[in-house]
């Protein structure tokens, strides 16, 4: 054979530098194939792991809110579909004017402003495949309308979110016949959202704000349950991969109210108001025999589904600006002088502490000499003339305020505050709604945060008939009087003197639907009356306190009413409050004239809770 | 001597294709092909999106199809034509080269393609195959002088300037593969090892500076090669992403148009740059090991052919096209399992692109005009 390198007529080759550069790319490929196998087969679990978590997150499933029912399974509080505009800004036209004419048809079909609309798109600062809220709680026609559309508005998603309405005893959409009772949910607060962060509160999560929707809160809201989702590079969810924990729906609610009570109540109220041609007003209905609440009205009301809905600013400063404070639930947050109802009070603490026995006749004066102060420093009795001597009984009759004043001077300052505290005054109730003030009981120590030594002996007097230094929220009242009531004494008689009929029966043994409630009155009845013969006495004498005063007033079956105070002004905390209280007028119907309620446990098996 | 000269040439006159290498196109055929299939997978999610255009994968096919036409053009013609050409394919290559940098379309804020009737022309991806050619042709010229330091001198000037034009793009990772080609060319063509040593240690005495000259996202990534957990949110995110994928694969990976990370879109440009991380993850370690084997064998051909080559011109471009290969598949495939800094150099054959396929397939045909016109003997 001729030589290898015949026909070679350049460069010669180099067999050792192919053979290094063979080798090079050997160790090359070995070293790609290696690290290949070290990532994928040594520790390919450890970068599976890590892919996962990059791309999974968990994702709450929220809950469905508990639903309220009134004391006879009427829906109150129910969840309603709420139809929402959101926008995706990846997903929208990417020219100005092709964006602008998508907001623009949003705008016309949903009878809003376009420009509104493009003004929250561009105030929204986050990933531009998040969604944009442009509209909340527009009609399901114009949703449809939307819908029908959507070809021609890409990025625009309609969606619907549960929102809470309330209802009437009719059933229909009505916020403001239980608006106090019932208070409203809305969207957690920003200062709120750190710390409820932690019991499972989302930044754009509702929370109960007022009534037993707040205090309620924790069984209403249920458990969110948690989801593992995958995202995709852009964040959006694609799959669902095992749901960690599952959601428990908020347990349903069932009021004591009875929300056609209720009703009635407004309207009797409403009428009332009107008669006596005030702008203030709370009834309370309670069963005295159980503490159960069948109806709390406040008046003037507000919308609560104003409120679940999202409240403009306008409508929610026109609620500030209101004198007669809609949206405080003057039942249970305001305190008024109770006036001649306090007798109640100042009466038992002279029976029980002997200040007076039952028959001991006592001088009454058309204007009483405040002991210890000069001379014509003097307090009226309501008529101006006095009712010549009179015993308890009688005094109670005639509600005479200077024999009150006599009890209240010869109990001491103290002692009164004793039997007041023991009938519930001065403290609150514990109702479960929010915002329940104390009240004002004077007393030694009272005076004392006041910075004086004691309350003046005119003070004293007037504490008697509760005026200047007593001050009461219409529950306590409500409260007190129901304490009274709740003993099982013999039936009444009439009121004496030509005046109603008031005829009144105590169901002997009701059965306790509320043993908090009634556990808690019928503590303050032994507390303040015991099984002492005063019982019966308070109660025939009592009726005459809603007869005998104010001729103006309708006479009802009520057992009690109590219209009082123009412009009282109260002392509280040593400084002075200016709380002026209009027109304050409570009742308390004692009647049982109402039907039994049904049972509490519904036929579903699910739990209900008692408001009381 | 004449008459063993006619001998050969009667030879390829007679039976032209007797000596065609069909290992060559076995291996180019199989790689090209995996790579079709891996693109429609990487690009699986997408296709649903591209509405009204043609989809990626009939315009990967339509490229494969021009080249390998053009393969068997350039196959079929004496690879010798190249020597005539060289000075024009050269003047050919820098003015495209200003002219992508004057007009050329913007992409992620380098100018890397210049567009014509709608199609996009990657200027870098064809003069890499070209500037080989040029190369081989004038290395093969030097003849006795090829020991001398002015081959050396010359060659870095020659590549130099495209190099310096395509920096400038800038497209590091092309001008990267240029220094490649061109160490490897002239090392395999018998240049003084000694000269290169020298200069390649001035080059390593320079390289702090080089580094400060690099723009800031080259730098981040280079920081990113180094420790890539330390910023897995923000500079290092892409490659945490594709490391995550390759090593999500195991030894079976999790199917095709099944990888999680690719489907969901969290791998960087899956569908050029990062095509192995697709390969890795929806196929596996054994995936992965197919497409080095392919390679592995593709490289072992091309060196066959560049050592039976009849003469210099034909070693030296199988010597320039397997050095371009090697480096290409190391950066390219290094890059996503993180033992190379992340560059944008492309994996041959199977990162998307119709001008990297087509000056691909047309450096392969001259590879089998190189074996056509072979020697008889070979090693």
């Amino acid at each position: 054979m001729a030589d290898l390198n015949e026909g070679r007529i350049d460069l010669p080759r180099s067999r050792a530098r192919l053979i290094a550069f063979a080798v090079t790319a050997a160790v090359l490929f070995a070293a790609l194939g290696g690290r290949l196998f070290q990532m994928q087969v040594l520790n390919g679990s450890l970068y599976a792991d890590r892919a996962v978590a990059a791309r999974t997150i968990e994702v709450p499933i929220k809950a469905p809110r508990g639903l309220i029912f009134d004391r006879t399974g009427r829906p109150v509080a129910v969840n309603v579909p709420s139809w929402t505009v959101d926008a995706v800004p990846a997903d929208l036209p990417a020219v100005p004017a092709a964006r602008d004419a998508v907001l623009a048809r949003v705008a016309s079909s949903t009878s809003s402003k376009a420009a509104a609309l493009k003004q929250r798109l561009e105030a929204f600062r986050g990933s531009p495949y998040d969604q944009v809220p442009l509209l909340r709680g527009i009609t399901r026609d114009q949703a449809l309308l939307l819908s029908e559309q959507a070809g021609a508005l890409p990025g625009i998603v309609v969606q619907v979110d549960p929102v809470r309405q309330y209802l009437d005893e009719a059933g229909k959409v009505d916020g403001s016949l239980l608006a106090h009772v019932l208070g409203y949910t809305g969207p957690v607060s920003q200062d709120q959202v750190n710390a409820l962060a932690a019991r499972g509160y989302l930044p754009d999560d509702s929370i109960g704000k007022d009534g037993v929707e707040a205090s309620y809160e924790a069984v209403l809201r249920g458990t969110y349950g948690a989801q593992q989702v995958e995202r995709d590079a852009s964040g959006r969810p694609i799959k669902v991969i095992s749901t960690t924990t599952q959601a428990v729906p908020g347990r349903n609610l069932m009021l004591t109210i009875d929300a056609r009570l209720q009703r009635l109540a407004t309207d009797a109220l409403t009428w009332g108001m009107r008669a006596a041609g005030v702008k203030q007003g709370v009834t309370i209905v309670m069963n005295p025999q159980t503490g159960e609440i069948l109806a709390m009205v406040s008046l003037p009301s507000y919308d609560d589904n104003q409120f679940a809905t999202g409240i403009s600013t306008a409508a929610f400063n026109a609620y500030l600006r209101n004198p007669n404070h809609p949206l405080r639930n003057h039942a249970i947050a305001d305190i008024y002088p109770p006036g001649s109802t306090f007798k109640l009070v100042t009466g038992t603490a002279a029976l029980m502490e002997g200040v007076t026995t039952p028959t001991q006749l006592w001088p009454t004066y058309g204007c009483y000499q405040i002991p210890g102060a000069p001379t014509g420093q003097c307090l009226f009795d309501w008529n101006h003339a006095g009712f010549g001597p009179l015993n308890i009984e009688q005094a109670f009759f005639r509600s005479s305020d200077t024999f009150f004043y006599q009890m209240a001077i010869h109990l001491g300052i103290d002692r009164l505050a004793k039997w007041a505290y023991n009938y519930g005054f001065g403290k609150q109730t514990g109702i479960k709604l929010p915002g329940e003030a104390s009240g004002i009981i004077a007393s030694t120590e009272w005076a004392q945060s006041q910075g004086r030594a004691n309350v003046f002996t005119g003070e004293l007097a007037q504490a008697g008939i509760g005026q200047n230094v007593i001050a009461v929220t219409p529950l306590q009242l409500a409260n007190a009087y129901a304490a009274l009531a709740n003993d099982a004494g013999p039936p009444l008689r009439g009121a004496r003197g030509g005046h109603q009929r008031a005829r009144i029966q105590y169901p002997r043994r009701a059965a306790p639907r509320c043993a908090v409630r009634q556990d808690r009155n019928r503590g303050v009845r032994d507390q303040a009356i015991g099984r002492q013969p005063a019982v019966p006495l308070l109660v025939r004498g009592l009726p005459a306190v809603a007869a005998g005063r104010d001729r103006r007033q309708p006479r009802g079956a009520d057992l009690l009413v109590f219209r009082d105070g123009p412009r009282q002004r109260l002392h509280r905390g040593g400084e002075v409050l200016p709380a002026e209280i209009l027109q304050g007028a409570a009742r308390l119907s004692a009647r049982s004239a109402h039907p039994e309620p049904p049972g509490r446990e519904l036929t579903d098996g699910r739990r209900y809770y008692d408001i009381c | 001597m004449g008459a063993v000269t006619t001998t050969f040439v009667d030879n390829v006159r007679e039976r032209p294709w007797r000596a065609f290498d069909w290992q060559l196109l076995l291996y180019v055929g199989l790689i090209v092909g995996f790579g079709v299939v891996m693109g429609y997978s990487a690009s699986f999610n997408e296709a649903g999106q591209a509405a009204g255009g043609i989809s990626q994968s009939v315009k990967t096919l339509l490229w494969v199809g021009i080249g390998f036409t053009i393969f068997f053009v350039a196959a079929s013609i004496d690879y010798h034509w190249l020597t005539t050409f060289t000075l024009p394919i050269y003047i050919g290559v820098l003015l495209l080269l200003v002219l992508n940098l004057l007009i050329g379309r913007s992409l992620n804020g380098a100018t890397l393609s210049i567009s014509v009737a709608g199609l996009d022309f990657q200027v870098s991806e064809v003069s890499k195959v070209l500037m080989i050619v040029v190369l081989a042709s004038w290395l093969s010229g030097r003849r006795e002088k090829i020991g001398r330091l002015s081959t050396i001198v010359g060659a870095a000037v020659l590549m130099g300037i495209p190099t310096f034009l395509v920096f400038r793009q800038p497209d590091l990772g092309t001008a990267l593969v240029f220094v490649a080609i061109l160490v490897a060319m002239l090392f395999m063509s018998g240049a003084s090892i000694g000269w290169m040593a020298l200069l390649a240690g001035g080059v390593v005495a320079v390289a702090p500076i080089a580094v400060n000259a690099l723009a800031s996202y080259q730098r981040a990534r280079l920081f990113c090669f180094l420790n890539p957990y330390a910023d897995p949110q923000g500079a290092c995110y892409q490659l945490v992403q594709a490391l995550n994928a390759v090593g999500s694969g195991g030894w079976f990976g999790q199917g095709l148009t099944a990888g999680r990370q690719n489907q969901l879109g969290y791998l960087p440009v899956q569908t050029t740059d990062f095509i192995f991380t697709v390969i890795a993850e929806e196929l596996g370690f054994l995936g992965g090991l197919l497409v080095l084997g392919l390679f592995a064998l593709l490289l072992w051909r091309i060196l066959v052919i560049g050592w039976g080559a009849r003469d210099a011109l034909g070693s030296m471009v199988a010597w320039g096209l397997a050095s371009m290969l090697l480096f290409q598949l190391l950066v390219n495939v290094g890059m996503v399992i993180g033992i190379m800094p992340v560059t944008g150099i492309p994996l041959p054959f199977i990162t998307y692109g119709g001008s990297s396929m087509i000056s691909l397939l047309f450096g392969m045909g001259i590879l089998e005009s190189v074996r056509i016109h072979a020697r008889k003997q070979t090693f």
